[in-house]
Order: structure tokens, then C-alpha cells, then sequence
């Protein structure tokens, strides 16, 4: 499908050989935001790392705008287009803000650069007022905004964010949530959200994946999800009562 | 004590603070963005300081020794680094077993040196110019070239690691390398530059290490380490500036413990030293800011 920008089949990875999760395939399309909720332990950080590049996967396949990179290194798949802003240690706090988009637009020529800070700027206004400023003494909103923005100088068409409403308070995380996340998937980028405050990232997104011990036990497109009863029934469930509805059925890898 | 000879140790210290101010940039630069606490670094000194003799010997003119040094220091580390650190860092080696192999390659390479040299301490001639008074100090054209040389280095890693998107890379890398890999930054290219920076500067610190003491031996640059380790870890890693800053203290304190007690004594004031900062200030130092289990050879 090549409105798929990220494509993740049947993945396992874990940790010096014992799999972490097993068989889990999650698709991203341009202008989508696919949320991957479940309780503590449920192995999402992992299946970060796997996407990332950053553990390598046991079995399965990692398709990015139509290539298999399953064998990429992390710093091929970020500089291929994949964007990622860690939950913690997402900025680097002894640089200034201006050096921490420096940073994240590595890659580009230093006009493009520049060009990119512009537009960075231009979109988050409050981040050029606090341009010299260090990370460290950034608020938390301001800091992962700064976080956003540094992972958007590359101009990712994917951009996987690891619970970026962690540890804000609850007006903030509806702002970062309802304004920045939704507005990036607007802009035709395919957002990969990891949130651990299901009902407000739920809200925003376009089809939900429930992972519970390592496997993927619920998937479905967001309005069905929004509409289960008991959300927390799908995160306690057993796996083997996996449920999966007409929506990840179509999506699901061939 | 008299004033006199405390005003004359501290105007020593301050050209001593020249030598070890450069070796210490270049070890907090290293430990910094590879987190490998590098124990053969003053060997590397030693072999820059040999590689200029050397070139003197063959006469081979004043450019060619000031730059035999720097280009020696540079290539034994980035060799070091690639080959022998490399090899036991893919071994899933810890911080602590590379700590035990930087050992073990500085001590081959002293009793290499010494192999060669048939434990001889060689002489470096370098016309030390008239002497000058400034204040109550009294300094030497030579010695003062060598804080020159020491500001200079300082100028130009400042301007390298603030101004130039390599520099701000090589910050950023040292603070989180795993956010960095995630930004793109190219890691195995920017430690490759991070070792060649720094081998390139113990080579220089060992070669203003000879052009001061005029005498050089294969264990030279390893007695200087103990210095430049208290003035890196008293700095704190990565800090160019606080490794000039503490490299002033460091140096001015073993001239004048010297002074006091023999020159026997001025590498105990670098141990003192190192020993208060690790007891006083645990938070400070390679201990400041999140923390990093990760050597990045």
C-alpha cells in the first residue's frame, strides 16, 4: 500500500536472545497517528528500539516508504526519514536550544539548515524567544516542544514519539497532544505515538494498538476503539483472547 | 619559605599549568565524548615528545619537530583506538575492563620506549631566549611562548566545539550519544575526529612537556598523567575551559609543593588533589550531569 510510510510485520525483539515482543505488525500512513498503548511491561519501549534501529529485530520485517530497513543501523533509518523523540533525555540539556536544532538538522547543508531553524522558529515562536537559552532550563512544555522541533529539522516523514505527554500536567499534555502532535499529522506526516494516557491520546488517534504481555492483544481503527466500554479490559485481558477487529483484519501483513 | 621563592614556584606553576593544561584539554575532550577513562594517554605524551626529538635529531628543521608530535600522537591513538579499545569494546567490554587495557597499553608502550632507548633520559636543546620580569614573576621568552601555546589551544577548541556544527555534535554526543545517534550524527566519524583531536593534542602536550623539563625519558609522560588526570577530573569532562582553569591550580600547586618538599613531592600534589575532588565534590566532575554507562570507542 503506498500510502503506508511505515510498515512493521510480524516483529520480534527482546534482549540477548529472550524476545520482549513477539509478532507485532503496526502500519503508519502519511497524515495518520497510530497510538500503541498498554500497562507497564508491556514491551512498547522495546518495539520502540526495533523501530528505531537501535535493537536489532529477531524476525520480522521493518518497511519504511516502501523499503525493507530492517537491516538499517539507527543512524540510517534517522537520517532516511525516520524521527524520534525519546520520553526522557529527549533534548540534549547543556546545549542552548538553538544548538539542540543545530543538532537535530546534523545531516541537512548549513543553508538547509538554517532555512529549517527559520521554519522552526516560525512554528514555535516561544522556542526563538528562548533561543539561547540552555535546554536544562526549559520548562517541561517548552522542553518538549524543543524536543519536537529538533526531531522535525530533518523533516522525518515518520516521527515516533515516546510518550511525549509523560510528566506534564494534564493542560500541557492536552496542548502537546491536540495541538502539536495533530497538527504535525496534518502537515502528511505518519506519527507512531506511544502514550501511556489513553483516553486523551486516544482522542487524537487514527487506529489504536493495544500490546500486552510483548503481543499485540487489540487493535482498531480510533473511532471503534473510542468506543469500547471498558478500556481496561483490553489491557488486562489474557493474549490469548486477542481481539482484533475489521480494521486491523484489512491492515494486518498479507 | 621566603615570598621570593614562592612568587618564583608560582611563576613556574603557571608554565607548568601550560603543559598540563593542554594535555588536560585533550583528556577531557576524550573522556568526555567517549566516556573511556584512557590511561595510556600519557604514554601517547611520551611518544610525541620522542617523535620530536627525533625529527631534531635528523634535522629535520623547527616546523617539522613542533608538527612530528602532534601528527605522532594523533595517529598512535586513532590506531590505539581503532584497533586494540575497538577490539575489546565489541567484546561487550565495561567501562572498568577498557580502564584495565588503556593500563596495560600504556605500560607496553613505556617498556617499548624503554626497550629502544636502552633506558636512556635524552636531551632536547631549544634556545629558552632572554628572561623577563613581569610583576614578581620572572619567566623565560620560551616559557611564555608556551602559555601562548596553551591559549591558543584553548582559542581554537572553544571556537571548534561552539561555533562549528562538528563541535556542537561532539557536545552533544558526549551529553547523550544515544539521542545523537537517533539525530543522524554520524557517531563512528565524529569519536574517529574525537581521538585524532586528542591524540594530536597529548602529542603537543608532550612535546611542550620536553621543551620545558629539556630532558625526556620513556616514563615521562606517564609521571605528567597524574596531573592531567587531577586537572581533567577537577575541570569536569568535556570542559576545555575548566581543564585550563584547573590545570592553573593543579600546576601552581605541585610547583609550590616542590618547592616545599622536593621535587619528589609535586606528583603527590596532583594525587591530593585528585583525591579532595573525588572526596569533596562526588557530584562533580566525570560525575556531573545524566548519567552515561556507555564507552563509545
Amino acid at each position: 500500500m503506498p500510502d503506508q510510510l511505515l510498515r512493521v510485520t510480524g516483529a520480534t525483539a527482546g534482549y540477548r536472545g529472550v524476545p520482549v515482543v513477539r509478532e507485532v505488525d503496526i502500519a503508519v500512513g502519511a497524515s495518520e497517528i497510530a497510538l500503541v498503548v498498554g500497562p507497564n511491561g508491556a514491551g512498547k519501549s522495546t518495539f520502540v528500539k526495533a523501530v528505531i534501529g537501535e535493537l536489532p529485530l529477531m524476525s520480522g520485517r521493518i518497511e519504511f516508504n516502501g523499503k525493507d530497513v530492517s537491516g538499517w543501523g539507527e543512524e540510517r533509518r534517522a537520517a532516511g526519514g525516520i524521527g524520534y523523540v525519546p520520553q526522557t533525555r529527549d533534548v540534549f540539556p547543556t546545549l542552548s536550544v538553538i544548538d539542540n536544532l543545530e543538532v537535530g538538522g546534523f545531516r541537512l547543508s548549513p543553508k538547509e539548515c538554517k532555512q529549517a531553524i527559520a521554519q522552526m522558529f516560525e512554528r514555535f515562536p516561544a522556542l526563538e524567544r528562548l533561543r539561547h537559552r540552555k535546554a536544562r532550563q526549559l520548562s517541561g512544555g517548552e522542553r518538549k516542544m524543543l524536543a519536537i522541533a529538533r526531531a522535525l529539522m530533518a523533516d522525518p516523514k515518520v516521527l515516533i514519539l515516546d510518550e511525549p505527554t509523560a510528566g506534564l500536567a494534564p493542560r500541557i499534555a492536552h496542548e502537546v497532544l491536540e495541538d502539536l502532535v495533530v497538527g504535525l499529522a496534518k502537515l502528511g506526516r505518519g506519527i507512531l505515538l506511544i502514550e501511556q494516557r489513553v483516553t486523551l491520546a486516544s482522542a487524537v488517534a487514527s487506529h489504536v494498538t493495544v500490546l500486552v504481555d510483548g503481543r499485540v492483544s487489540y487493535a482498531a481503527r480510533g473511532d471503534e476503539f473510542r468506543a469500547v466500554p471498558d478500556v481496561s479490559a483490553l489491557f488486562f485481558g489474557s493474549g490469548e483472547a486477542a481481539e482484533r477487529s475489521s480494521w486491523s483484519a484489512a491492515r494486518g501483513p498479507a | 619559605m621566603s615570598s621570593t621563592i614562592l612568587l618564583q614556584s608560582i611563576g613556574f606553576g603557571i608554565t607548568t599549568a601550560a603543559v598540563v593544561a593542554i594535555g588536560a584539554m585533550g583528556f577531557t575532550l576524550q573522556l568526555g565524548v567517549t566516556n573511556l577513562l584512557n590511561l595510556s594517554f600519557g604514554n601517547v605524551m611520551t611518544i610525541g615528545a620522542f617523535a620530536s626529538l627525533i625529527a631534531e635529531h635528523w634535522h629535520l628543521g623547527l616546523a617539522a619537530t613542533i608538527i612530528a608530535a602532534p601528527l605522532a600522537g594523533a595517529l598512535v591513538t586513532f590506531v590505539l583506538a581503532r584497533t586494540l579499545f575497538a577490539l575489546f569494546a565489541r567484546r561487550q567490554g565495561g567501562a572498568f575492563d577498557l580502564l584495565m587495557v588503556t593500563l596495560a597499553t600504556g605500560l607496553i608502550i613505556q617498556y617499548t620506549i624503554d626497550a629502544l632507548a636502552h633506558l636512556q633520559v635524552f636531551q632536547f636543546s631549544f634556545p629558552s631566549g632572554s628572561t623577563l620580569n613581569i610583576g614578581p614573576f620572572v619567566f623565560t621568552v620560551l616559557s611564555l611562548s608556551l602559555v601562548g601555546v596553551a591559549a591558543l589551544v584553548l582559542a581554537a577548541l572553544l571556537a571548534v566545539l561552539h561555533l562549528t556544527r562538528i563541535g556542537k555534535a561532539l557536545r552533544a554526543l558526549s551529553v547523550d550519544p544515544k539521542l545523537a545517534r537517533a539525530c543522524g550524527v554520524p557517531m563512528r566519524r565524529m569519536i574517529n575526529l574525537t581521538w585524532i583531536i586528542s591524540g594530536a593534542l597529548a602529542g603537543l602536550a608532550g612535546l611542550v612537556y620536553v621543551t620545558n623539563s629539556l630532558t625526556v625519558d620513556a616514563s615521562a609522560g606517564l609521571d605528567f598523567l597524574v596531573l592531567v588526570i587531577a586537572a581533567a577530573i577537577l575541570g569536569g569532562a568535556g570542559s576545555p575551559v575548566g581543564a585550563v582553569v584547573a590545570a592553573l591550580v593543579v600546576g601552581i600547586a605541585s610547583e609550590v609543593v616542590a618547592a616545599v618538599g622536593g621535587s619528589y613531592y609535586s606528583q603527590a600534589a596532583g594525587l591530593g588533589i585528585l583525591a579532595l575532588v573525588l572526596v569533596l565534590r562526588p557530584a562533580s566532575g566525570v560525575w556531573s550531569g545524566p548519567s552515561r554507562d556507555e564507552v563509545t570507542v
